[in-house]
């Protein structure tokens, strides 16, 4: 509900806002002078990047963590030092950078993320942030209007909604996040050149939002998107994407990324179905099944989700999935578990007491082995 | 539960409570079996855990910015305060640091979050007044046994939490405007509050909420008032 | 267990504060159509169909009773912020199974994280047939909880409780209270 605020909000700020000259690149290392109003919001930061230390949600997996950083650190360049990579547990596709050099990833996006290249040009979106100073640009901006004590508040209003409204607020300064149009523009020439000064294959950038584009449409108004109000997906940014890289080649690093991120991704995939918004699940789960290395994984999960939106037909849409992630012969145990309870619903009862054998055979450490057991009798 | 910077759900809660109350005072609660009258024998030894203290600057839109180098001054003020207020009681100081053992900080560090909710309930309880009928009249709070994990040095630790603003001239300015048409204009808050925990036990045997308009923490002997009135009755 | 916006907690807070908090004595008592015995005192508050009753304040301890969720309704009973179809509802012919994962979503979505569920076990309820499990999570400071959750969905509706506590010092202390509790409670 949150995220309705702080579009609404912004929608009101962001038309017709002057624009204010662009501030130089940071010095590699420098730190804004203490009386400075950047050094207030440094300050906020830094305390808000302390706890995020201790985060319960924070990914601390060293594997993955070093990939993300090392990949970071390439696409930073000079700015390698000043930035420093955090990974959030949380369904949602979203990055945030913030002035101090705190970079967050949630895992949400490297879930849809497909490959090595697309992965760069999020980071390298986000870094330009960073080194064209839009958060500090943004703040100045908004001080001096007349909108802004409304706007803060409506916005801090959307700090207590959630861990997800809280951390893209990150307190009452939520708006840093929301950049105009022109900025997010900025950010996403940046995040292009460096994809081709790496050698990787700029037109997977529009491809990844014109995935993204495609999710966001199946939203029902009202509901929270998958897709954050800080990375606002439309058409016209996917074209404008997918024009400006046309004729470009490269490098999707598709193989290493799916490696990188094969021991987590269940994990991820659980997280997605936990919020029950199907026709965004849908659209998403179907995409991963047409990708080889994941069309097990997927198909299973695309089976849990019609099992849980249990409409018309979805038990039977449901079978056809588990069947295909067996198929495959890349569906976790917990496939058998599924499959009977659907075939309980189905009312085949020995094929159902036939699956849940097969669960505890291949689970016998299953936490719900006592329920699963009692189907039996 | 959110994870809104803790200070902003603080802030929630004492600025109620400052509308609730009306002008300046302090508030003070003692654990059970413990009076304003009493004082701790003198040498104990207190841990100064994670004072949470900002500073913000009013502007005349209403908007409060950080200010790091008030906010750095403020800290420095209150810590000096804090350790001669607390000598002067007979008491010697030192400050919270975590373990470098990473499991046993995030021991001790549960113990400290674990306050911040035991915190939240005494506001909510005690300070607005949301009836807890099954809970006596005693003042009877506690962090558990695990508290004395923290408390391998000190034997009481003190949790401190301030917040400040300050108006700028321009927002001085409308205040005045504000008084000739009639429209109250609020000129910043300071709230504070402190707690002390027996690390032994767990208990809190004494937390103290303070509300004041006035009062300037940037400066050395405003924070020292500041101080006495938080560390106002505090059985050191 | 809502995410509250500012404004709505300081009027949830002027709306609580004097307002239907109820004590609860030791001993036998009736409940939405349940009759149960507690050993220890609480405050209760609530309305039918969804009790809450806690000892020194929600965030540290408390006991959710949940009682003939229908066929559509959430499974916290939660109205605000939600579509027609959106979130964890009540389904007809949910299986013990099913049911847990509704309740480990709707606390996901309340602000839960790194949450864990296991043990899940037929359990006697008010009863009737029913499940049993525990939980651990963390709220967003970061403060670690555990939680007990029982319940039963025979008879077309479901009916349920959660009782929920930091670990550090809090769950322990009155686990076992919840336990009598539970193994009490039965269909008036």
């Amino acid at each position: 509900m949150s995220r309705w605020l702080l579009h609404a909000a912004l929608l009101g700020l962001l038309t017709g806002c002057a624009s204010t000259p662009n501030l130089p690149p940071p010095a590699v290392g420098e730190r804004p002078s203490i009386e400075s109003d950047e050094a207030g919001l440094w300050a906020q930061m830094e305390a808000f990047e302390k706890r995020l230390q201790y985060a319960p949600d924070r990914v601390t997996d060293p594997a993955l963590n070093a990939y993300v950083r090392d990949l970071t650190c390439k696409l930073a360049g000079e700015y390698c030092g000043d930035i420093r990579v955090y990974i959030l547990r949380q369904p949602y596709f979203n990055a945030a950078m913030a002035p101090n050099g705190m970079l967050v990833i949630w895992t949400g996006l490297l879930l849809r993320a497909e490959d090595e290249a697309q992965l760069a040009f999020v980071l390298g979106h986000e870094i330009g942030h960073y080194v064209s100073r839009h958060s500090i640009e943004r703040w100045r901006q908004m001080k001096s209007t007349a909108n802004v004590a409304t706007a803060i508040s409506v916005l801090s209003a959307g700090a207590g909604a959630g861990l997800a409204g809280a951390l893209a607020t990150m307190g009452a300064y939520s708006s840093l996040y929301a950049f105009s149009r022109e900025q997010e523009r900025e950010a996403d020439d940046y995040g292009l050149k460096r994809l081709r000064e790496l050698g990787y294959d700029p037109r997977r950038a529009g491809q990844l939002w014109a995935a993204v584009w495609d999710e966001e449409r199946q939203r029902e108004r009202g509901l929270m998107s998958a897709i954050f109000a800080t990375h606002p997906a439309s058409e016209e940014r996917r074209d404008r994407l997918l024009q400006a890289a046309a004729d470009g080649e490269g490098q999707r690093g598709f193989e290493n990324f799916q490696a990188r991120v094969a021991a987590l991704r269940p994990s991820w995939f659980e997280d997605e179905l936990s919020r029950r918004h199907f026709r965004q699940s849908a659209v998403l789960f179907a995409r991963l099944r047409a990708l080889p290395p994941l069309a097990g994984e997927a198909a299973y999960y695309q089976g849990e989700m019609y099992r849980k939106r249990a409409g018309e037909g979805d038990v039977t849409r449901a079978l056809e999935a588990y069947d295909a992630a067996l198929a495959a012969g890349r569906a976790p145990p917990a496939v058998h578990r599924s499959r009977g309870l659907v075939l309980r619903q189905l009312g085949r009862a020995e094929a159902a007491r036939e699956a849940f054998r097969r669960y505890l055979e291949l689970a016998p450490e299953a936490s719900d082995r006592a329920m699963i057991e009692s189907y039996l009798q | 539960m959110n994870r809104v910077d803790r200070s902003t759900r603080w802030s929630t809660l004492l600025l109620m409570l400052l509308a609730l109350s009306g002008c300046a005072s302090t508030r003070t609660e003692h654990g059970a079996g413990l009076s304003g009258e009493s004082r701790l024998a003198a040498g104990k030894h207190v841990l100064l855990v994670e004072p949470d203290i900002e500073l913000y600057e009013l502007l005349a839109s209403g908007v409060t910015e950080p200010r790091a180098d008030w906010t750095q001054t403020a800290r420095s003020n209150v810590a000096v305060a804090m350790r001669a207020a607390l000598a002067r009681r007979g008491a010697t100081v030192s400050e919270y640091e975590a373990p470098t053992d990473p499991q046993q900080a995030a021991a001790e560090r549960q113990i400290i979050l674990l306050h911040e909710a035991v915190g939240g309930s005494i506001l909510v309880h005690r300070y607005l007044g949301v009836p807890l009928p099954s809970k006596g009249k005693d003042f009877d709070w506690t962090l558990g046994p695990g508290a004395a994990r923290l408390g391998r040095e000190g034997e009481f630790g003190l949790f401190i939490y301030l917040r400040d603003s300050y108006a700028t001239a321009g927002r001085k300015a409308m205040m005045a405007v504000g008084l000739l048409l009639g429209v109250g204009v609020s000129l910043g808050q300071q709230v504070g509050f402190a707690s002390l925990v027996d690390l032994r036990s767990g208990q809190i045997v004494w937390f103290n909420v303070l509300q004041s308009g006035s009062g300037d923490l940037r400066n050395p002997e405003d924070a020292s008032r500041a101080v006495t009135l938080l560390l106002d009755e505090a059985p050191l | 267990m809502k995410r509250w916006t500012r404004p709505a907690l300081l009027l949830a807070l002027l709306l609580l504060a004097g307002c239907g908090s109820m004590l609860v004595q030791p001993g036998p008592r009736r409940v939405d159509g349940l009759q149960l015995d507690t050993p220890v005192s609480w405050t209760e508050r609530g309305s039918k169909g969804h009790r809450i009753w806690t000892r020194d304040g929600t965030a540290l301890n408390a006991l959710h009773l949940y009682t003939e969720i229908k066929p559509g309704e959430h499974v916290m009973r939660q109205r605000y912020g939600l579509k027609k179809d959106e979130g964890a509802r009540f389904r007809a012919g949910l299986s013990a199974v099913e049911a847990q994962e509704l309740i480990v979503d709707a606390l996901r979505a309340s602000g839960a994280t790194d949450l864990k569920s296991e043990g899940l076990r037929p359990h006697l309820f008010a009863g009737e047939t029913g499940f049993r499990f525990e939980l651990s999570f963390a709220n967003a400071q970061g403060l670690r909880y555990q939680a007990m959750a029982a319940g039963e969905v025979e008879n077309g509706t479901m009916s349920w409780l959660i009782f929920l506590a930091p670990s550090e010092h809090y769950y322990e202390r009155d686990r076992v209270h919840v336990e009598a509790i539970l193994a009490s409670l039965a269909r008036r």
